[in-house]
């Protein structure tokens, strides 16, 4: 019986020995991802994935006014999606999601300096753009329409 | 059976009263004949008779040899090319997802079509391999 059973371990030893895995199967494991990959790209396309503005809503009145060099912060289309508003030393009027484009930090409004910053890794964003100027953003900040008329600042779409 | 340098091979370890022990220890092998077979040393075709040996094709001279020296790089050759699709894809799904974001939606469409003729011609090149296992 021992006996037996010792036949039976080193059997079981030898069949361990080899790798389970072949290069066959190593080939269909692959094309396996490549599908997967496929699939992934597939979510991409269709828009599983969210951004900022994804949906719409109606006009938003953010502020009742911004003086130059001012920004209020607000929430826009969604609740999820925050965003900002800054009244440019010129007089000009950006709206961004405050949402940095790196690993989604929130984004603030640096009077001193004129810059929308992200303190989590220094990303800098242009406020008369919304493009990277430094730091390790990929992507500019997207846009938020905002209008101005007598009863205030509104945010009324996603660009 | 002499092999080179005059060493003797030894005779295959299969117990004759349970010739399918391996079989029945591990089912999810594959080549699980092999072991019963006794045919899993480094030169299992050497043996000659090609019992239970899918590979050996004929029996005669020269049979238990490799006439497709090849097919092992061929299919190396294989792993390769799917690989690189599967970077090419790794790479086309970044893109893609940045395009995504940046509202670049035509260009996604692009890479979504490129996505998919890389997994066709990883499907077309891993159907190509012989079905000789």
């Amino acid at each position: 019986m021992a006996r037996e059973q010792a036949a039976t371990r080193a059997l079981l030893d030898r069949i361990r020995a080899d790798a389970p895995v072949t290069r066959r199967d190593y080939l269909r494991i692959l094309v396996t991802v490549s599908g997967g990959l496929l699939l992934g790209a597939a979510a991409v396309g269709v828009g599983v994935f969210r951004r900022h503005g994804t949906g719409t809503a109606p006009p938003k009145r953010v502020a009742d006014r911004l003086g130059p060099g001012e920004a209020v912060a607000f929430r826009y289309p969604g609740v999820d999606d925050r965003a900002l508003a800054v009244r440019l030393p010129d007089g000009r009027l950006a709206g961004y999601s405050a949402v940095c484009t790196h690993l989604a930090c929130a984004v603030l409004w640096r009077e001193q300096d004129g810059t929308l910053q992200c303190p989590c890794h220094d990303g800098v964003f242009d406020p008369a753009s919304g493009e990277v100027v430094a730091g390790p953003p990929p992507r500019p900040l997207p846009k938020v329409l905002l209008r101005e008329d007598s009863r205030g600042i509104w945010a009324v779409g996603t660009g | 059976m002499a092999v080179g340098g005059g060493s003797v091979r030894p005779e295959p370890e299969v117990d004759p009263d349970r010739p399918y022990r391996a079989r029945q220890l591990a089912p999810y092998r594959r080549d699980a004949g092999l072991f019963d077979s006794g045919l899993t040393g480094r030169y299992p075709g050497l043996r000659g008779s090609g019992a239970r040996d899918a590979r050996i094709r004929s029996s005669g001279p020269g049979s238990g040899s490799d006439h497709d020296p090849e097919r092992a790089a061929m299919l190396s050759g294989r792993i390769a090319v799917v690989a690189t699709i599967v970077v090419g894809q790794l790479w086309g799904l970044t893109v893609a997802l940045n395009a995504w974001l940046e509202r670049r939606t035509g260009q996604v469409w692009l890479l979504l079509a490129f996505e998919a003729l890389s997994f066709a011609l990883a499907v077309a090149v891993w159907l190509a391999a012989p079905r000789d296992r």
